[in-house]
């Protein structure tokens, strides 16, 4: 079993929604796949709720010492990908998510303050030895800001590509208990999400691709 | 006649600051994180690994927390102990504490299942001993000792085995403490490559036990039925 981690001790960058989306995507895609909310403010569980769907599962740890039983149950039980929403904030739970992980995606909006809330988890990350990467989100479909800030998180680490721009497919899907890929299957919010997943199912299946060939597409 | 918004900062402190400039930043803080050195509380923890610490308060949120979904899993679950120690890493403040007390409890839980498996081996042993001793009270023709030896080397093995699982653990948890203390990149590599050597010997010598086993049993079973 594959195990992704959002974190980012940032708020609202966006780690409920990207988990819910990518988790939708990589269901679609045919894999068996839950969502493990170790985030108090219960985002996707509300998600699960308004979804009147059993898949994909969402369970809930309310104590970071859950969050490995959690993950060996799901394992025991078959899911191939176990997605970890993690709350914004630096804690014992998303530490345990990082130590546990694959791989940690860290959501981040082109603007200084998300850049810099990465410190503690990157520091987190590298000392536990664990792959990571930076997805930009809530971006503006073009620009220079955009451009620097890719620039800026390739120097740091990986970048997940394509930038998941800002749309309101992500919210109103997010309302609406679905993924982005199901509520507008046809929108660009949909196919990002579903090349972002591709990306990271490529990371997660091969292991890590160079990172100056990131880095050159990123600021691409 | 049209107004012309000037929409630049007058002050020159109001510059904008690039994002560059700024992940070079981030950079070095991250590279002087790494190197943090909370040496009075990893040494206090060394010393007191109990260490009392004060509880989290949990986080307030402004909507009512929808209910959590126990998990309940009687093999995999930690104990109490361990789910406060969770919480109380929280308070802690410290993530090399809290990094020290995730390898402990990893490894806690891998040799807990290490355990649990060999010791299912050993009763699997131990049937495969009595069906043996049934079937030659039932006039059953075979080796009547062959599964008691592989018994009896499957109990030496277990003993052997905890030991060096032991071993291994406290050998990753010392690693895990010295290496949130320490200095420089120098010392971080060498306590890296002794690790990296200590693992080597260890499981050098779990693969030389294994061997033991298999050639006991494989002796036993030759000699029986020569």
């Amino acid at each position: 079993m594959y195990v992704l981690a959002l974190v980012t001790q940032k708020g609202g960058s966006g780690k409920s929604t990207l988990a819910v989306g990518l988790a939708v995507a990589a269901m679609e895609n045919g894999e068996r796949v839950a969502l493990v909310e170790a985030d108090p403010q219960g985002t996707i569980w509300r998600w699960k709720e308004r979804r009147g769907d059993s898949y994909p599962r969402v369970d809930r740890v309310s104590d970071p010492a859950y969050i490995e039983p959690a993950l060996a149950r799901l394992k025991a039980e078959g899911t191939w990908l176990a997605i970890i929403d993690t709350a914004a904030t630096t804690n014992a739970a998303a530490l345990r998510a990082i130590a546990r992980s694959d791989l940690c995606l860290i959501p981040a909006r082109p603007s200084p303050a998300d850049i810099e809330a990465a410190v503690p988890t990157l520091i987190a990350i590298r000392r536990l030895n664990r792959r990571f990467a930076f997805i930009l989100n809530q971006t503006p479909a073009r620009g220079g800001r955009l451009s620097e800030a890719a620039t800026s998180l390739s120097s740091l680490g990986h970048l997940a590509l394509p930038y998941v721009v800002q749309r309101n497919d992500h919210q109103d899907a997010l309302g609406a208990g679905l993924g982005v890929t199901e509520y507008a299957p046809e929108g660009k919010a949909a196919e990002e999400m579903v090349a972002v997943w591709r990306w990271v199912l490529k990371k997660l299946v091969e292991g890590t691709v160079g990172h100056e060939q990131d880095a050159k597409q990123a600021a691409y | 006649m049209s107004k012309t918004r000037n929409r630049r900062p007058t002050d020159d402190n109001a510059v904008r600051r690039s994002l560059v400039e700024l992940t070079a930043a981030v950079r070095q803080a991250v590279e002087d994180g790494l190197l943090e050195v909370p040496a009075s509380r990893v040494a206090a923890l060394a010393e007191h690994p109990r260490l009392e610490r004060a509880t989290e308060k949990p986080e307030q949120t402004d909507t009512p927390e929808p209910p959590i979904a126990p998990i309940r899993t009687a093999a995999a679950e930690p104990p109490k102990k361990q789910a406060s120690r969770g919480r109380e890493s929280v308070a802690s403040g410290s993530a090399a504490e809290m990094m020290v007390q995730i390898a402990k409890d990893y490894q806690n839980n891998v040799l807990d299942s290490i355990k649990a498996g060999l010791n299912a081996a050993l009763d699997h042993a131990k049937d495969f001993a009595e069906t043996k001793r049934a079937g030659e009270a039932a006039g059953d023709i075979g080796p009547a000792n062959d599964g008691v030896n592989a018994l009896d080397a499957a109990v030496a093995f277990r003993a052997e085995a905890i030991v060096l699982m032991q071993a291994n653990v406290a050998a990753t948890v010392n690693y895990a403490r010295d290496l949130a203390g320490t200095r420089t990149a120098a010392e971080f590599v060498e306590l890296t490559a002794t690790q990296a050597r200590k693992s080597c010997e260890l499981m050098l010598k779990q693969a030389d036990a294994v061997k033991s086993l298999g050639q006991a049993v494989a002796k036993d079973r030759t000699e029986r039925k020569g």
